[in-house]
């Protein structure tokens, strides 16, 4: 306990170690069933297989278990404390009610091999998201199976991978450009296909020349994000479509942005032919601190036959799961997609309906905007163009003084905030990028506003973050050292 | 003067007044950028506002036939299972603190959520006896997907993975789906008579082209593999051995595949705690051997210091992501499931060391139980009664097991999963799954039901 008793506490924000240092023999946090049966051996039922080092979970009391997290939660920030302005994430209040419903009776005991007559609402609910999500992308159909954005791509990028087996052709280019997310390369190559570059012009979006001077016949498919992780409208972007499809090449939107658009545009109606989502950015389903997420997959005609198995369909007035898809690219995952969280969507979508959709939307962009206005003198707005939903700074005007991007975001969170995105994109140096999202009201933004200005004002560049539970993290000692688990020993 | 919804904070004049502050009249202004032409300019037709009270009489509506509204008794695993779970933890894993926040990226103001994955990720190694945990993987059949990939990327000059027909059939379909682009060729190794992957096929399908092997214990039939030979056989050939899951709580009475040199060993975390949902959201367990810490997929979480010398967590290696490193990444991966990786973090330490044994040792007791109850019907012939399960098991019944299923169903009971669902030849097989939520007569009632209808 030698951990314990060099700090005890700091006001509130209780000290607390790891449970296993909690751990005494004997002490349990909650009671076993008696057994109502004969009992087995089980050593003699499993011989050499049976399992003598028991695995070294912690011994504790139920309080303490509760109170470890209680104090551990402490020393989070979260959406449900103030504004969390990180630029292509997205990140709203999580209404509770989509959580309530999620985690009801009805939705936490269904197993997904139930017989199909005990199941017919939870496929109600799977088909009703496809439909609501097909009308405001405008695309022919939807999967619902991918686990996350980033999976939600693989699958888009395998469908296109299939679709060129299936005209027996294997071009391998995907041009994506250089405002793009981490994970589009890094889905490209799993899928088989390489990523070459393209540029973003100097008005923060691509332009049609680029694209066409770009189109080797290796080339299968444009990448973008759209908007793009600039904040701006790609407005070249039907003009791609019809380069691509030309070339039987394929638009692939990273929709990824697309809080800012709902009832505004819609990508089916700019010639988009794969989309994947995130249904924790736009339609509120939590981070949970980094997942769980889901990623449903939009498609134009022409990749529909290769959709993810298995799909829900009407078959009469009953609800089927449909696996007989021959040109499937068959499973990306066991079960149906990460159900839980597309309950909370379709509860989002429920409760604002279309005007409400609408209305997501535009203030997202007014808020973005507004925080635009009264910044720009602040920090250096490096690319102007008409912002929707999020807006990039950097440190151009602050950076002589010793305020660079990093310093700015560090000591945001000594004003008890979480920084904004930075360094992303890449194409804009010491990029400082900022969504604030439609649920922030006035007086969080300006919350926001005025600690940037005290910060830049006041020109501390002294150490940060310092009002806090742990100070700056020593990142470097971790990877160096790599202690990935509790050392029994220490 | 209104909000437009009570998620969206704006009044109409709070709109006004944000918009006089931007310079623009309208939010028209703003939408400047978008060609006039691709505006969408019709209703989105997905329906009329609701409030909480009409989505609830909505969603009760929906639904009146499910397993919970019908009381109804079960008897499915198959990859989700039902164990008990303490209060505490669904309570505890609603903290905003916890259920609100973003990836740790900012360590000083994520403690909480890290020092969470610090435990987790020891808890998963103590359990499968590895070296490293990640911080959690989509679900059991995409981390093992992953693992697939991880060996093929340190083997690379081999391409030929072997899988055994035992791991669960729709983890083996995933798998097939993220090597069609990659070319590599994924042979399965038949079952035994004895409903173990058969040694004699992996004995001749071990060449020198092989990458890696895949051995599920418990396997898809609830039989224990014979993981000693199996590792053996598969380190003297030089491939390396994948070990999966599905059922981590047969964790408490089983060996680990980490005990027999496992160098990659994969699972599913539902079984702590986790609800069934329908299928996910669910924990990927993934785990590998210290030397190959930075083959593996996703973000792991390390222990440090902060400026002042105190113990702190941060995310590490993050060299191997696809962040930083785009189209070399070890993964495209750009989450876990952390809501569902503290879920289980609760419950391992609420069910702690001796609960852990005891939970498994229940499921033992009842599931033998139940194979007797079965069996003494005289309508249900138990499949593989040479080998040793956990918590399933598959019975032979007389007639067709989908039929008879359909059957049970309407009488409020799910007996076990037709095994025709996942191999359609197998018509009579029906896997069955009793764990510690089952009591005696529920066992008693599934067993009434058996001599009843089969």
């Amino acid at each position: 306990m030698e951990f314990m008793n060099k700090s005890t506490s700091n006001g509130v924000l209780l000290e607390e170690p790891t449970l296993f240092e909690r751990s005494r023999p004997g002490a349990r946090g909650t009671s076993i069933p008696t057994c109502d049966v004969p009992k087995i051996n089980a050593s003699a039922k499993f011989g050499n297989a049976f399992r003598k080092n028991t695995a070294r979970l912690p011994e504790v009391s139920e309080t303490e278990v509760v109170r470890h997290f209680s104090r551990l939660s402490t020393w989070n920030y979260a959406v449900d404390f103030g504004i969390f302005p990180l630029g292509s994430c997205t990140m709203k209040y999580n209404p509770r009610h989509n959580e309530e419903i999620a985690r009801s009776g009805e939705i936490s005991n269904a197993h997904p091999y139930d017989p199909e007559e005990w199941t017919q609402g939870h496929m109600a609910i799977i088909h009703d998201l496809t439909e609501d999500l097909k009308k405001i992308l405008g695309m022919e159909d939807v999967s619902l199976q991918a686990c996350a954005g980033a999976h939600g791509e693989y699958t888009g990028l395998a469908m296109i991978a299939a679709y060129e087996r299936s005209k027996n052709r294997n071009r391998r280019t995907i041009l994506a450009p250089d405002t793009s997310h981490g994970t589009n390369p890094a889905s490209a190559a799993m899928a088989g296909f390489r990523i070459q570059q393209i540029v973003t012009g100097e008005d923060g979006v691509l332009h049609p020349d680029t694209v066409r001077a770009a189109m080797t016949d290796d080339v299968v498919c444009l990448m973008i994000t759209n908007p793009n992780t600039i904040g701006f409208f790609e407005k070249n972007v039907k003009e791609f479509a019809e380069i691509l499809r030309a070339k039987d090449a394929f638009l692939y939107i990273d929709g990824a942005n697309l809080n800012a658009i709902m009832g505004i545009v819609r990508p089916g109606d700019f010639g988009c032919d794969v989309i994947q989502l995130n249904l924790h950015k736009t339609f509120s389903t939590p981070h949970g601190g980094g997942g769980p997420g889901s990623g449903p997959v939009g498609v134009s005609s022409r990749l529909v036959p290769f959709l993810p198995i298995p799909r829900v369909e009407k078959a009469g007035n009953k609800f089927v799961m449909q696996y007989n898809k021959p040109q499937t690219i068959g499973r990306v995952k066991a079960f149906f997609g990460n159900y839980g969280v597309m309950v909370r969507a379709w509860a989002y979508i429920k409760s604002l309906g279309s005007e409400g959709l609408r209305a997501v939307s535009e203030n997202a962009i007014i808020n973005a905007n507004y925080l635009k206005a009264k910044l720009s003198n602040v920090l250096a707005v490096p690319l102007q163009n008409a912002n929707l939903h999020e807006i990039i700074f950097n440190d151009n005007a602050t950076k002589v003084g010793g305020l660079d991007t990093t310093k700015i975001a560090k000591r945001l969170i000594d004003y008890g905030m979480h920084p904004p995105t930075m360094h992303f994109p890449l194409c804009v140096k010491n990029a400082i990028m900022v969504e604030p999202t439609e649920t922030e009201d006035r007086t969080e933004l300006d919350r926001f506003v005025n600690a940037v200005k005290e910060i830049v004002s006041s020109g501390d560049t002294g150490a940060a973050p310092v009002r806090v539970f742990r100070e700056k993290i020593d990142e470097a000692k971790a990877a160096r050292e790599l202690k990935l688990k509790y050392n029994f020993n220490r | 003067m209104t909000n437009p919804h009570h998620f969206i904070p704006n009044t109409d004049s709070d709109r006004q007044d944000l918009l006089k502050v931007i310079g623009a009249k309208s939010v028209e202004d703003l939408l400047k950028g978008i060609p006039s032409e691709l505006r969408f300019t019709k209703d989105l037709d997905v329906g009329s506002p609701m409030s909480e009270l009409e989505i609830n009489q909505h969603f009760r509506k929906l639904m009146k036939n499910s397993r919970q509204t019908q009381q109804t008794l079960s008897f499915l695993g198959a990859g989700v299972y039902d164990h008990m779970c303490p209060a505490a933890v669904n309570q505890l894993t609603l903290r905003g603190e916890f259920l609100t926040t973003y990836t740790p990226y900012q360590p000083e103001m994520a403690q909480g959520t890290l020092q969470a994955l610090f435990e987790f990720q020891t808890h998963i190694t103590e359990l499968f006896g590895m070296d490293v945990a990640m911080a959690s993987h989509y679900d059991g059949s995409t981390a093992l997907a992953e693992a697939v990939i991880m060996a093929l990327r340190i083997q690379s000059d081999r391409k030929r993975v072997l899988i055994s027909q035992g791991v669960h059939p729709e983890y083996i379909e995933v798998a097939k789906t993220y090597l069609a682009n990659l070319g590599a060729e994924l042979t399965i190794i038949p079952l035994a008579q004895d409903g173990r992957t058969s040694v004699d096929a992996l004995k001749s399908l071990l060449k020198e082209d092989v990458a890696s092997v895949i051995v599920q214990t418990p396997n898809v039939m609830g039989c224990v593999e014979e993981q000693d030979v199996i590792a053996d056989l598969t380190k003297k050939s030089g491939a390396l051995y994948i070990g999966n899951v599905a059922e981590p709580l047969s964790l408490g009475v089983l060996n680990p595949p980490g005990y027999y040199g496992a160098d990659i060993v994969t699972g599913e975390g539902q079984s702590f705690g986790i609800p069934a949902a329908f299928g996910g959201p669910f924990l990927g367990l993934f785990t590998a051997k210290q030397d190959y810490v930075r083959q593996m997929p996703g973000r792991l979480c390390g222990e440090t210091i902060d400026a002042k010398g105190r113990r702190s967590y941060t995310l590490t290696l993050s060299t191997r992501e696809q962040h930083i490193r785009r189209e070399k990444a070890t993964s495209n991966i750009c989450s876990n499931q952390n809501l569902m990786m503290l879920w289980s973090t609760i419950w391992l330490s609420m069910i702690g060391k001796k609960g852990f044994s005891e939970l498994a040792e229940l499921n033992l007791a009842k599931s033998e139980y139940a194979k007797e109850a079965l069996q003494a019907t005289g309508k249900a012939a138990l499949r593989y009664s040479k080998t040793p399960t956990f918590n399933e098991f598959v019975v032979d019944i007389k007639g067709d097991a989908a039929e008879f299923v359909k059957k049970a169903a309407a009488q409020g009971i799910a007996p076990g999963v037709p095994l025709s669902r996942f191999f359609a030849n197998d018509k009579t097989g029906l896997l069955v799954c009793v764990t510690e939520t089952k009591m005696r007569e529920d066992i008693d009632a599934l067993a009434t039901l058996v001599k009843n209808l089969g």
